[in-house]
């Protein structure tokens, strides 16, 4: 999140993040999707019953019951492309960035639930438009910030990240996904 | 960790919490029309738990 000195630079930068995003996380989403293509067609419903266990599992350690390492970079994206190529410029290219998904750090489990999801569907289509509906959800908090709190920079990030209740949503979301999952793969459906 | 949820007056915390409420009922109404498709307000939910960029 960046301080914008007007609101229509804010707007730009803001709707070029989101877009640049959108297209490097529908572009993983669909290629992850190529794995689930050697899956066959029969075993998806056994498939989505692991998924229900791995999302227990993920649900667990992001609630503090288990506790494990995710695969992830302990990194950030570049902070000096605002410099070289201004607000809009650097934008698409934290967008690019950021929406792989795997170039940055990775806080909760959700994220490689939904990698192992679009793997066992197998369905490009599919795989695209669940890494651009997280990747949609990954960028509200930059279009809300302005309504819910006062635009100032540090504090408010210092704000955003307080784990105290996104970690408990989070591990609720886990374990809602978990048995929506459960669900599809008792009666053979979804994925 | 116990699992019950104390909103404080972080504005982010209580957007958290309605967005878990919306994606719940999002996937239930999906899942009646079409399953697969009912983790997609979970894909939005998991993404706002990053919040925003790294």
């Amino acid at each position: 999140v960046k301080v914008a000195r007007d609101y229509r630079t804010w707007l730009s930068a803001v709707s070029a993040y989101t877009l640049a995003g959108a297209l490097a996380s529908a572009a993983v989403g669909a290629l992850f999707s190529l794995g689930g293509r050697l899956l066959p067609e029969r075993s998806r419903p056994v498939w989505l019953l692991a998924l229900a266990a791995v999302g227990l599992v993920l649900a667990a350690r992001d609630a503090g019951w288990l506790r494990f390492p995710l695969p992830q970079r302990l990194r950030q994206t570049e902070k000096s492309w605002y410099h070289q190529f201004g607000p809009v410029g650097a934008s698409v290219l934290w967008g690019l960035h950021i929406g792989v998904g795997l170039n940055t750090r990775i806080r909760f489990g959700g994220y490689w639930l939904l990698v192992l999801l679009v793997l066992v569907a197998g369905d490009s289509v599919y795989g695209a438009a669940v890494f651009t509906a997280y990747w949609l959800g990954r960028t509200l908090p930059v279009w809300l910030a302005p309504v819910l709190g006062p635009a100032v920079d540090d504090e408010l990030l210092d704000l955003a990240r307080d784990e105290r209740v996104q970690v408990k949503v989070h591990a609720l979301g886990l374990l809602w996904a978990a048995g929506l999952l459960a669900v599809q793969g008792f009666l053979g459906i979804g994925g | 960790m116990s699992m019950t949820i104390s909103l404080d007056r972080n504005p982010f915390s209580r957007a958290a919490v309605v967005l878990l409420s919306a994606a719940i009922t999002a996937s239930l109404a999906v899942m009646r029309v079409e399953a697969r498709w009912s983790l997609l307000p979970l894909a939005v939910l998991f993404g706002w738990s990053q919040l925003g960029g790294a």
